[in-house]
């Protein structure tokens, strides 16, 4: 699978294999958007594949469509418009339109190639979800088992009761 | 995206499994009600709504400039963030207990007031005609209570360092032994930095009704008999760092006397504060301690 960010041919090439064994190549400017990828390429070039073993190649796919759109607006190009901030806010709206299961997938994905911005937007999409709800809604949105003790519970209970008026 | 978040099946486990840090952002875009609720969802949520980094971003912006009015505040007393921001919720008073400040604990927004006696009252210092004493449920330990004034003028003026935002002007005002006030309508103003002038009018008492050609400040009868007139906004620039708040409230065109109001002082919120709340009230959260003692089952809010 290729994404192109640039069709600059002076581009160097980053080859990173997901943990079903899917080779995807990627512009430079694409992978550095992952602070994780960039330290490893800055320390081992882009010569060697770059195995990614906890991010399966449907999330990889999903994590660098994020990574090429966003290195791409950060490029200016003579013949094209500049892409707007509230373009960007409605494609990263798209983006999290997506099956909640995937989102927890891209939350883990976010945080171990630490991509910030793209851990913001789905986090807050999860913010966005819970926002306003009990304590009881949010286990049933979030599927989530109660493990408190009783004990636990009322000491909560005490903590933060105003919260609760 | 769907109301259904099914993040959990057997093979990924829930959200209560992600990484610490992947919580605590999620957290972190939450308001501080909305954080504490959530601990109480379950272990891993209330282990991220302890988190500094959580709490950091429930305090305003330049947060240690409110800290700093208190000269009593030490910030290496607390715990962690959560424990100082819940201090910060606290009234606490400064310059000489004439001003007191508190963040608003459902939204972290910061709250200033300025009492009676920070206050330049016209006649003020004269026991003919005001005196200063204490009444319940007041803001400030000590009000103005008015005696009788036929010039009746109070100005006010804060140099504050508030977060960016828009923010409202009220009086607090105890009416239930006034009188005399219908011969001439009270006319209130509000300026930042000289700029943003707003101007209001209005009899304390019901009638005659509205002052023709003049807005009308929002009236709030509060819980514990003291009213508040919202006499207008102004806003707070993100490049402000200090501004200067002006504002007052005159009766003097007819010279009538006038008779019987206690003023407590007047309070700067947050404009999108819901709820006219004193400061976050205490006595209420222990009145519902007591009462969540008494039951038996698990509240329905949980």
């Amino acid at each position: 699978m290729h994404f192109q960010g640039s069709p600059n041919m002076a581009e160097k090439r980053v080859k990173l294999i997901s943990s079903d064994n899917d080779e995807f190549e990627v512009d430079e400017a694409v992978a550095f958007e992952s602070e994780t990828l960039r330290n490893m390429i800055q320390d081992t070039g882009t010569n060697v594949p770059i195995s990614i073993p906890n991010v399966s190649s449907d999330i990889l796919a999903k994590v660098l469509e994020y990574c090429s759109y966003h290195a791409e607006t950060m490029e200016t190009h003579d013949d094209k418009p500049p892409i707007t901030d509230a373009q960007i806010r409605e494609w990263d709206a798209d983006f999290v339109d997506v099956h909640p299961a995937t989102l927890y997938s891209l939350i883990l994905a976010a945080n171990y190639l630490n991509i910030k911005n793209l851990l913001d937007l789905i986090c807050q999409a999860v913010a966005n979800n819970i926002r306003g709800k009990t304590a009881v809604e949010i286990r049933k949105i979030l599927h989530i088992q109660d493990d408190f003790t009783y004990e636990e519970e009322m000491e909560i209970r005490r903590e933060t009761k105003w919260a609760f008026d | 995206m769907g109301d259904n978040l099914q993040a959990s099946n057997s093979s990924e486990g829930g959200l209560d499994q992600l990484p610490l840090n992947c919580l605590g952002t999620i957290l972190s875009f939450l308001t501080p009600r909305e954080v504490e609720i959530a601990a109480y969802v379950c272990r891993s949520f209330r282990e991220a709504s302890k988190w500094n980094f959580v709490w950091e971003k429930m305090l305003p912006p330049r947060y240690e400039q409110l800290a700093a009015l208190d000269p009593a505040f030490d910030a290496t007393r607390f715990r962690d963030l959560r424990e100082f921001y819940f201090h910060l919720c606290q009234f606490s008073l400064f310059a000489n207990s004439t001003k007191g400040f508190w963040l608003d604990r459902n939204t972290g927004g910061a709250c200033l007031g300025i009492g009676a006696r920070g206050l330049d009252i016209t006649w003020g210092n004269d026991l003919r005609y005001w005196k200063l004493t204490t009444k319940e449920d007041s803001l400030f330990p000590e009000v103005a209570q008015l005696e009788s004034v036929c010039w009746f003028e109070v100005k006010g003026e804060i140099q504050c360092s508030l977060p960016p935002g828009d923010y409202t002007l009220s009086w607090r005002l105890f009416l239930v032994e006034a009188y005399s006030w219908e011969s001439e309508p009270v006319h209130f103003t509000l300026s930042k930095d000289g700029l943003q002038h707003i101007e209001s009018k209005c009899y304390l008492t019901e009638l005659p009704g509205e002052v023709p050609g003049f807005r009308v400040p929002t009236k709030r009868q509060l819980d514990d008999g003291w009213v508040e007139y919202d006499v207008g906004e102004f806003t707070v620039g993100s490049d402000e760092k200090n501004c200067a708040v002006r504002f007052a409230m005159v009766a003097i065109e007819k010279l009538y006397w006038k008779y019987g109001i206690c003023l407590d002082g007047a309070v700067i919120r947050p404009t999108n504060l819901k709820a006219a709340t004193r400061v976050n009230d205490d006595e209420q959260t222990v009145h519902e301690a007591e009462q969540m003692r008494c039951q038996q089952d698990i509240p329905e809010y949980c």
